[in-house]
């Protein structure tokens, strides 16, 4: 096992590794330790402690006057093991009094623990099958358009088209997994009624990068990203909009931080895309008279800051019945769908969307909206296990359905 | 002992520990330089370097001391830290003030009649005097507030470590032993006429008064043995739970300058070194 390189963490990581107070107002919000009370290695305080000792035997002023010391391997898997049953969904950094930027601490912890060895094997599946198939399902990746063989009219901006204004990256779970493809369906039919001129990249869309990336193996997105860079720039598109959050996060934060570039191409969410729409008259809605909530997406909501124009969207649908859930907005509950968990502990991620699907139920919503095509499924999964008669749908879903045509 | 020889006692040993705990914070600056990522501090912010002194200040102000996060999650807690950190700050300022004037105002120039320099080597003085005390019962409520909450009424997400243990127990010997400093010292007859401004110390000082004790000695021992505490536990800060007081004002300051420019908003941006 080699020594932890201080390398992946930034000054800022290093400082916020000696900055935690040991309050634990963060272990409270934590929803996977609320769910795995035995494991206090997931618990936020108890990483940044375990790293901290980490650096002291390697760095410290012993390490110096007498050489660094063995870190212990149990004590190393253990660690491990805490960091990557994270969902990564950022809960702890909206509460932590020194403002830690906690999710960006453990991706840097993962990419450490991947520079040592110490992950699960299940990640070393998923760096081939994205750098050698280019999605996540490990599906052919010419048949990422798959979805719209079953569309009433396929839009010509689905598979005809090499240039146009907007360029509509679907994503891999809405393009390869059956219940997610009414999603970018949805998704082409409001941008055809409204007259978007758009188009999707098909087989030449690969893996956004945003799996590799917070598993703490960026260094394999690299090439994945720079080849969705090339592919967008040959469209002339002066605008990309994803449905997925971690898609919409990836290019707009990772894309010009890891690649070092600009991209010059406006990022948009596709519930920023449709409020656009919507405000603009592009589209006439139908009433929606049924209770509904709204469930925020890590990745929409604390990572990337998109909080209103899902709600606004929501809220435009005519005499729709709109309830928060208790929490709501960077206080929001995670779905558990997040941070790769599911890869390496699928009950895990069941109890954790087990608790949100219960939240909403409690406002007595009949639909659970989400604007993320893997929370839709977790909590759809979670509400069918706990048979709660609650539906989870997507905000474009919803919207498409109430389009007048 | 005279307080002369306890000063003198006092400087032989400060000074040295003082030498370790820089080397302390060397050694720590020299972790955090480790990281990639090595943006200037000196470069956040924007405008004039007037601007970015302005905008750090207030970063202090209300994310470091105030700490507006702590204020809207826990009012108990923020009440605790509130108290604690401006008690430590009011009494690390007095103590520079002094140090610096008796040090080097009235050592190297001829000052002694400018009042507003001497009053803060006259502990007795009603300014100096009142705001020791308030800043030493600020720091006692908070850290009381801060035994309640560790070991009374713990919170179940509340783990409590050899770390937590090391930082009480510095800061109670410290408040403990500063209180019998000042007992002793207003039972000495260097007290002055307004010694009554201690609203607590002075109190508490009556009621140890009938004891047949040498309080002029004791007060020059209290003295050296107060002093030296506290530096003791300054030397652990670069090494124990006491660095976040450093470090965690530095990392709200940064983010905070960081969401007034719109660098961070609040979002987390993910991998720390992963560059093409």
């Amino acid at each position: 096992m080699s020594q932890p390189s201080l390398e992946r963490y930034t000054l800022m990581q290093l400082m916020e590794l000696d900055a935690c107070t040991r309050c634990g107002e963060c272990v409270e919000w934590c929803p996977t330790f609320t769910e795995k009370r035995e494991r206090d290695a997931i618990t936020p305080l108890r990483k940044i402690e375990t790293v901290r000792g980490f650096v002291r035997k390697q760095y410290g002023l012993l390490a110096r006057l007498f050489g660094p010391r063995a870190i212990d391997d149990e004590k190393m898997k253990e660690h491990s093991g805490g960091t990557y049953d994270c969902t990564l969904c950022g809960r702890c950094g909206t509460v932590c009094p020194v403002h830690i930027d906690t999710r960006s601490l453990w991706i840097a912890m993962r990419e450490s623990l991947v520079d040592q060895n110490v992950y699960p094997e299940t990640f070393d599946h998923l760096r081939e099958t994205v750098t050698t198939r280019y999605n996540i399902s490990g599906d052919v990746n010419d048949d990422r358009l798959i979805w719209s063989e079953n569309l009433p009219e396929i839009p010509e901006g689905v598979a005809g088209k090499e240039q146009a204004e907007v360029v509509y990256f679907v994503g891999c779970v809405a393009s390869f997994y059956p219940r997610s493809y009414s999603v970018p369906q949805s998704m082409v039919e409001i941008f055809d009624q409204a007259g978007v001129d758009f188009l999707t990249l098909g087989g030449e869309e690969w893996c956004c990068g945003f799996p590799l990336v917070i598993a703490g193996m960026g260094d394999a997105a690299i090439e994945v990203m720079r080849h969705n860079l090339e592919a967008l720039r040959r469209t002339g598109a002066k605008r990309l909009v994803a449905a997925c959050p971690s898609c919409y996060h990836t290019w707009k934060h990772d894309y010009p931080r890891i690649l070092g570039e600009s991209l010059d191409v406006e990022v948009l969410h596709a519930t920023e895309m449709l409020e656009e729409i919507v405000v603009e008259g592009g589209i006439e809605l139908k009433p929606f008279k049924r209770p509904v909530t709204y469930h925020d997406p890590c990745d929409l909501g604390r990572t990337s800051g998109v909080y209103e124009a899902p709600r606004n969207l929501i809220r435009a649908i005519p005499e729709i019945i709109f309830e928060e859930m208790e929490h709501n907005r960077e206080h929001s509950l995670c779905c558990g769908g997040g941070g790769d968990v599911e890869m390496a502990d699928k009950d895990l991620t069941a109890a954790v969307a087990g608790r949100r699907v219960e939240e909403a139920a409690a406002t007595e919503a009949k639909v659970i909206l989400s604007a993320c095509q893997q929370c839709e499924r977790t909590l759809a999964e979670a509400a069918r296990k706990a048979r709660i008669r609650v539906r989870a749908m997507d905000v474009a879903e919803l919207i498409a359905r109430q389009m007048v045509r | 002992m005279t307080i002369e020889a306890a000063e003198t006692i006092f400087w032989v040993v400060h000074l040295p520990l003082m030498g370790f705990f820089l080397i302390g914070m060397v050694m720590v600056l020299s972790i955090w330089f480790k990281g990639g990522d090595r943006r200037s501090l000196g470069d956040m912010g924007q405008g004039s370097v007037a601007a970015r002194v302005g905008l750090w200040i207030k970063a202090f102000v209300t994310e470091a001391w105030f700490n507006r996060r702590l204020w809207r999650t826990n009012f108990w807690r923020w009440l605790n830290h509130f108290l604690l950190l401006t008690g430590f700050m009011l009494l690390m300022t007095l103590s520079g003030i002094s140090a610096l004037s008796d040090k080097v105002l009235l050592h190297f120039f001829p000052l002694e009649h400018v009042a507003w320099i001497t009053m803060w080597v006259t502990p007795d003085h009603p300014i100096t005097g009142l705001l020791n005390e308030v800043g030493g019962v600020m720091m006692t409520v908070g850290f009381l507030f801060f035994l309640i909450r560790r070991y009374v009424s713990p919170p179940s997400q509340l783990r409590t470590g050899p770390m937590d243990t090391w930082m009480i127990i510095g800061l109670g010997v410290i408040l403990l032993s500063g209180w019998v400093a000042e007992v002793v010292r207003l039972n000495s007859s260097h007290v002055g006429p307004t010694a009554y401004v201690a609203f607590v110390g002075y109190p508490l000082s009556l009621l140890f008064r009938g004891l047949p004790l040498p309080w002029d000695s004791l007060q020059a021992w209290m003295y050296v043995i107060h002093g030296l505490l506290t530096s003791i536990v300054i030397v652990t800060i670069p090494f124990s739970k006491f660095m976040h007081v450093i470090a965690g004002a530095l990392v709200t300051m940064v983010r905070e300058i960081e969401e007034e420019a719109g660098e961070h908003t609040g979002l987390q941006k993910g991998a720390a070194r992963v560059t093409a």
